[in-house]
C-alpha cells in the first residue's frame, strides 16, 4: 500500500517538474532561465527517485535515526486511523467552504460549537461556553480591536442580488 | 563612546521612555502570540502614535514591540504546532514534538532562554559595530549575496534527512513554488494560472501553516489524546530549557552569530535566518538522531537567530538608512517621523539615540522572558487539554493566521492544499523543511544571480569574497556527505 502511494507520489513530482518546464517553453530567456536550470536538474532526480521506487529499492522503512522530520503516531488501528483522518480533513475543507459561503463571523463559532459537541460529544455547557469565548475572541480582537477585513461569505452577495 | 553608551541606558530607564518600553513589550507579547500577526502588521499599527514623541520614547516603543513579536512568536509553534509567524516555522520541527514528550516547559525554556541569548548578542553587535559596519556592508554586492544565498541552500543537505533524492526534490519543489508570481526582471507572470492573487507570490504564512499545523492537527485527531502525556511539574522542565541554553552554548551562540550576520545582510530576512539556524543545528550536532522527535538543539538554533537577526537588521538600517527587512522599512519610516535621519548622525551626534536602541532591544527581552517563567505552568499545561477541546481552537487560530497573509480567502486554500501536501509528505516521509528553504531562498537566489550578472557578466564568479564563500559551501557539502557516508544519517538509496 504504502509503496503504491510512494510511486504515486514520486510520479506526481516527476509530472509536476515535466508541467513546471513546459510551462515556461514560450517565455523569453531572463524569465525562463532560473526555472529551467532548477527545473531540468529536477526533473533527472525525479526520474531516479520514480526509477527507485520503481525497482523497489526504497520501499524499506527508514531507519528511526534517520529522521529530520516528524512521524504521525505508530499504533493506531488502520481503519481507525483513516475514519479519523477523513473526518479531520472534512472539517478543515468543509470550515473553508464555510468561511467562503458564509465567512469568518459565521463560521467561527459554528464550527467550534459543531466540532465540540457533535464530533467530540463535550456537554452543552462546555460547547456553548467555548463557542462564546471564540466568538468573543474573533469579534472582540480580531475584528474591533485589529480591524482586520474579514471575508463576510458570497451567499449574502447571492441574497443581496436575488432580493434586489 | 561609552559616555553615549552609559546615556543609551540611563535614557531607557528613564520616564516615559520606560513606560513606552513596557507597554510595547506588552503589546509585542500577545501579539507574537497570535497566528499570522507579526511585527510588521503591529510596528505598522503603532507607526502614527509615535508623531510628536522623543526618539528615545518612540523607538523604545517601537523596538520593544518588534523584539518581543519574535520571542513569543515560537509558543504556539511549540504548544500547538501553529507557527505564530512565517518566521518561527522552524521552531516547531523540535519544540512541538517536546511537547508531545510531555516537555512543553522544557521546550519553552529554551525558546524563550536562547531568544534572549540571541537578542543579547544581537545587540552587542549592534554596538560593536559602530566602526567597522560600514566597510562590511559595502564589500557586499549582488554577487557575494548570490553566493551567501548557494551556502544557505548547500545547508538542505543537513535537512534531506533519509533520502537525498527525496531532500532535493522537496528543496526542488521550494524553489519551484518561489518562482510563482511576477517576474521582476521581464515583467511576465510566471505559473500564476491566470490568477492576479498568485502575482505577488505564495505567501509564506499558508504555506507553512498548512505543511506543519495540518499535519499535526491530523495526527492530534487520529490520537484521540491531548497533546502531550500528563507530566508531574511542568516548571522542572522550564529550568531544564534555561539550563539546556548554557548546556549547549556552542549552537546558541553560533546560531545567534548566523542570525546577527543574515539580519546585516540587508534582504534575507527572519524566515532564512531560522531554518539556517535550524539547519546548522542539525549539520553541526554529531548525534542526530533525536531531530525532528524533540531534540533541545532544534529549538534553540532558531530562538537564537530569531531574535539575534533584529540587532543585526538595525545595523545597515541606522547606518545607511538601508533597511534589512520590510519590519525596518517601517523603522525607517518611523526614525524620519521623529525627526532622526539614519546615517553618519547616528554614529556620532545621536550616537546615544542608537544605544537606546541596544538596551531596549536587551531589556525588552528580558522583561519578556522573566514575566513568561511567571506563567509558564499555565502555557504548558494547555498541551494536556483534551485534543478534542483543543482542535476547533487551533482551527481556527490557523484559519486567523493563513488568512492574514494577504487578507484574501485564498491563503485559506493555500493553506488547505499544502495541508494536504504536508499530510502525503509526513505519511510517505518527504522531508518538509527543504521545501520551505527552497522557497525562502529561492526568489533572493534568482534576484541576485541576475543582478550580478548584469554587472559583472559571468565573472563574478571569480570575485575574492564570491571564491571564498564558494569553497565554504563546497566544504560544507563535502562534510554533510561525508557524516551521512560515516552513517549518522541512515541512506536508502
Amino acid at each position: 500500500m504504502r509503496s503504491k502511494a510512494q510511486i504515486a507520489f514520486s510520479l506526481l513530482v516527476f509530472l509536476f517538474f515535466v508541467l513546471f518546464l513546459w510551462m515556461a517553453r514560450g517565455w523569453p530567456l531572463q524569465a525562463r532561465l532560473f526555472p529551467w536550470t532548477i527545473g531540468f536538474t529536477m526533473l533527472f532526480i525525479a526520474a531516479i527517485r520514480l526509477g527507485l521506487d520503481l525497482l523497489g529499492t526504497s520501499s524499506k522503512t527508514s531507519r528511526p535515526e534517520a529522521r529530520v522530520d516528524f512521524q504521525f503516531t505508530a499504533g493506531i488501528e488502520v481503519g481507525l486511523a483513516t475514519r479519523r483522518t477523513v473526518s479531520i480533513l472534512l472539517w478543515i475543507w468543509g470550515g473553508l467552504l464555510s468561511v467562503w459561503l458564509f465567512g469568518f463571523a459565521v463560521t467561527i463559532p459554528l464550527l467550534v460549537f459543531l466540532y465540540l459537541k457533535v464530533q467530540s460529544g463535550e456537554s452543552w455547557l462546555l460547547s456553548m461556553l467555548l463557542t462564546a469565548a471564540a466568538w468573543l475572541m474573533l469579534w472582540g480582537l480580531f475584528d474591533k480591536l485589529l480591524h482586520i477585513p474579514f471575508h463576510r461569505g458570497v451567499f449574502y452577495e447571492w441574497l443581496g442580488r436575488i432580493v434586489s | 563612546m561609552l559616555e553615549a553608551f552609559w546615556l543609551g541606558l540611563t535614557s531607557v530607564l528613564s520616564w516615559p521612555a520606560f513606560g513606552l518600553l513596557l507597554l510595547g513589550t506588552f503589546i509585542g507579547f500577545w501579539i507574537g502570540l497570535l497566528p499570522g500577526l507579526g511585527g510588521l502588521t503591529t510596528l505598522a499599527i503603532l507607526l502614527p502614535f509615535t508623531f510628536g514623541m522623543a526618539p528615545v520614547n518612540a523607538l523604545a516603543l517601537l523596538i520593544a514591540v518588534h523584539a518581543v513579536n519574535g520571542t513569543t512568536g515560537d509558543i504556539t509553534s511549540i504548544l500547538f504546532g501553529v507557527p505564530g509567524e512565517g518566521s518561527a516555522a522552524a521552531t516547531i520541527l523540535d519544540g512541538h514534538p517536546m511537547a508531545k514528550n510531555g516537555e512543553a516547559g522544557r521546550a519553552l525554556g529554551a525558546a524563550l532562554m536562547s531568544s534572549m541569548f540571541g537578542a543579547v548578542v544581537g545587540a552587542s553587535a549592534l554596538a560593536l559595530s559602530v566602526p567597522v559596519v560600514r566597510p562590511l556592508v559595502l564589500t557586499f554586492t549582488a554577487a557575494e549575496l548570490f553566493a551567501l544565498i548557494l551556502l544557505g541552500l548547500t545547508f538542505i543537505a543537513s535537512l534531506t534527512g533519509t533520502s537525498w533524492t527525496k531532500g532535493l526534490l522537496m528543496a526542488g519543489l521550494g524553489l519551484a513554488f518561489s518562482m510563482v508570481g511576477m517576474d521582476p526582471h521581464s515583467s511576465i507572470p510566471r505559473y500564476t494560472l491566470g490568477e492576479p492573487y498568485l502575482w505577488e507570490g505564495i505567501p509564506l504564512a499558508p504555506v507553512a501553516i498548512g505543511l506543519f499545523a495540518v499535519p499535526e492537527i491530523i495526527d492530534l485527531a487520529v490520537r484521540g489524546t491531548s497533546i502531550a502525556a500528563p507530566v508531574a511539574r511542568v516548571s522542572k522542565g522550564v529550568m531544564e530549557g534555561i539550563k539546556d541554553t548554557f548546556r549547549h552554548w556552542g549552537v546558541t551562540l553560533r546560531c545567534s552569530l548566523i542570525g546577527t550576520f543574515i539580519g546585516i545582510i540587508p534582504g534575507l530576512g527572519g524566515s532564512v535566518a531560522q531554518w539556517v539556524a535550524y539547519a546548522h543545528a542539525v549539520q553541526s550536532a554529531k548525534d542526530k538522531s533525536r531531530f525532528g522527535t524533540g531534540d533541545v538543539r532544534g529549538v534553540l538554533g532558531p530562538g537564537a537567530a530569531n531574535n539575534s537577526k533584529d540587532g543585526g537588521d538595525i545595523i545597515p538600517t541606522v547606518a545607511f538608512g538601508v533597511p534589512g527587512s520590510a519590519s525596518m522599512a517601517i523603522l525607517l519610516s518611523g526614525f524620519l517621523i521623529i525627526g532622526l535621519v539614519p546615517g553618519s548622525a547616528m554614529l556620532t551626534k545621536h550616537l546615544h539615540v542608537t544605544f537606546s536602541m541596544v538596551w531596549t532591544l536587551v531589556i525588552a527581552n528580558m522583561i519578556t522572558v522573566a514575566a513568561c517563567f511567571l506563567f509558564l505552568d499555565k502555557l504548558a499545561a494547555l498541551t494536556r487539554i483534551r485534543g478534542s477541546v483543543l482542535i476547533p481552537f487551533i482551527l481556527f487560530l490557523a484559519f486567523i493566521g493563513a488568512y492574514t497573509a494577504n487578507n484574501n480567502m485564498a491563503d485559506l486554500l493555500v493553506m488547505a492544499i499544502f495541508g494536504l501536501l504536508g499530510y502525503a509528505m509526513v505519511f510517505l516521509e518527504w522531508p518538509r523543511p527543504p521545501l520551505v528553504l527552497g522557497l525562502v531562498l529561492g526568489p533572493l537566489a534568482e534576484n541576485y544571480l541576475y543582478i550580478a550578472v548584469g554587472a559583472f557578466g559571468a565573472s563574478f564568479l571569480l570575485r575574492p569574497l564570491v571564491v571564498a564563500i564558494l569553497l565554504l559551501a563546497i566544504g560544507l557539502l563535502f562534510y554533510a556527505v561525508r557524516q551521512k557516508q560515516r552513517g549518522s544519517f541512515g541512506e536508502e538509496e
